[in-house]
């Protein structure tokens, strides 16, 4: 996901079609629940 | 003129068979308290997939067409080799969940239905045209329509129905919190973002669009069209895991029967308590949905290998104009199949899957 918020937002990829606003606090929040999700799991290992 | 229920067809993949599998489970063990994670995880499923959607639309390419032109080649084989072991495992432990279901309503040994099961799959990815897969795609997710039937037939409790989807709750126990963990490696699996930005990719040469330059750039009302279309089909997708949630939340929940692992033991348990048609539906929601299912994660892996390593594919093309993603598709698809047999039971491969899902979406 980090890849894909990257890739979009990246002129070179998108030219004028980077991403807007509300869907890149979007995006972040989806990207940090994942990567909450995957610490949370590796944690899980452990305990 | 953009097809609608392309979203819908992803959203469906969505729910598939190891998917329902942790959502019944979800219901079964932690009870209405958790339907308030499908409204929460919507936005962010479309957020996903609108950024696939979004790449394959402007590029014209697949997401991993994109990486290979963009970033080292350590990273890309590192980020493909991830991405191909998730997917197979899970189409495998997909025909394995498929298998189980299918085994409530024929009697025959389980490794045979797997095997029948895999091949007449194979058959379908080889043979059928983009257009005719895309087409019957759309078909067989409606099979999932049927657990708002198992739903209603278990008759939930409103208040508690009502309170736990509105009211988000988190107990900070283990099991809680783990449930947390594997739902949201579920509804936002990795899969989805190469799915998207390829079905975009096929419509455009659907649409007679077979060079890359002509296929590059798109307008803000195609974007927006693609916007609801995958709001449509997000919506559906949620809608769906609700259901399935609410289904054993309502049943096996009050009834003590915390304990289910995948979904053919939610379609067994619900049989006495929810009556037979509701565990009937829910093992043909598994078989219809795995149908689709198990293609996009093989067929998938097929386009993000040959785009990553520069090969001709695409479903538009026949077997003959490009062996060599249609031989990555039954390799693939072997691979899943045999995965049922060897070492690894699929409720293992399940567990597996799953929390290899959630682990692989770090890079």
């Amino acid at each position: 996901m980090l890849l894909v918020m990257l890739m979009t937002n990246s002129r070179a990829i998108m030219g004028n079609r980077v991403n807007g606003r509300a869907i890149n606090v979007l995006g972040w929040i989806t990207t940090a629940a994942i990567f909450a999700a995957s610490v949370g799991l590796v944690v899980s290992w452990f305990v | 003129m953009r097809i609608v229920g392309l979203g819908l067809i992803t959203g469906a993949a969505d729910d598939d068979p190891s998917a329902i599998g942790t959502y019944a489970s979800a219901g079964a063990q932690l009870g209405p308290s958790f339907l308030w994670t499908a409204p929460v995880t919507f936005p962010m499923m479309v957020a996903v997939v609108y950024l696939s959607s979004k790449l394959g639309l402007v590029t014209g390419e697949g997401l991993f067409a994109v990486i290979r032109r963009r970033y080292s080649r350590w990273f890309l084989l590192t980020v493909l080799g991830g991405v191909l072991i998730g997917n197979i495992i899970e189409a495998g432990a997909d025909i394995g969940g498929m298998a189980a279901s299918l085994n409530i309503l024929v009697p025959l040994p389980i490794g045979v239905i797997v095997v029948i099961t895999g091949l007449v799959i194979l058959a379908f990815q080889v043979w059928g045209s983009y257009t005719l897969l895309r087409n019957v795609f759309r078909v067989l997710a409606l099979a999932l329509l049927a657990y708002i039937g198992s739903a209603v037939l278990a008759h939930p409790d409103a208040r508690a129905t009502l309170q736990g989807s509105f009211i988000p709750t988190i107990h900070f126990n283990k099991d809680f919190l783990a449930m947390i963990v594997a739902v949201i490696g579920t509804s936002l699996s990795a899969y989805l973002y190469t799915w998207q930005s390829n079905e975009e990719v096929e419509e455009k040469i659907a649409a007679g669009k077979r060079r890359l330059w002509q296929r590059r750039g798109t307008s803000g009302s195609q974007l927006k069209q693609s916007m609801w279309d995958i709001i449509f089909g997000m919506f559906f997708s949620n809608t769906v895991m609700y259901f399935i949630i609410l289904s054993t939340a309502a049943t096996l929940f009050v009834a003590g029967k915390t304990n289910i692992n995948t979904a053919a033991e939610a379609a067994q348990a619900l049989r006495p308590l929810a009556g037979k048609a509701a565990g009937l539906l829910f093992a043909l929601g598994v078989i219809g949905v795995g149908f689709l299912a198990v293609p996009v994660m093989t067929t998938g892996a097929a386009y993000d290998l040959c785009q990553s390593v520069g090969w001709k594919h695409g479903l538009y093309r026949r077997p003959a104009e490009a062996k060599k993603f249609y031989i990555a598709i039954a390799v693939f698809t072997a691979i899943a199949i045999g995965i049922n047999f060897f070492a690894i039971n699929p409720m293992k491969a399940l567990v597996l899957a799953a929390s290899y899902r959630a682990f692989r979406h770090r890079p």
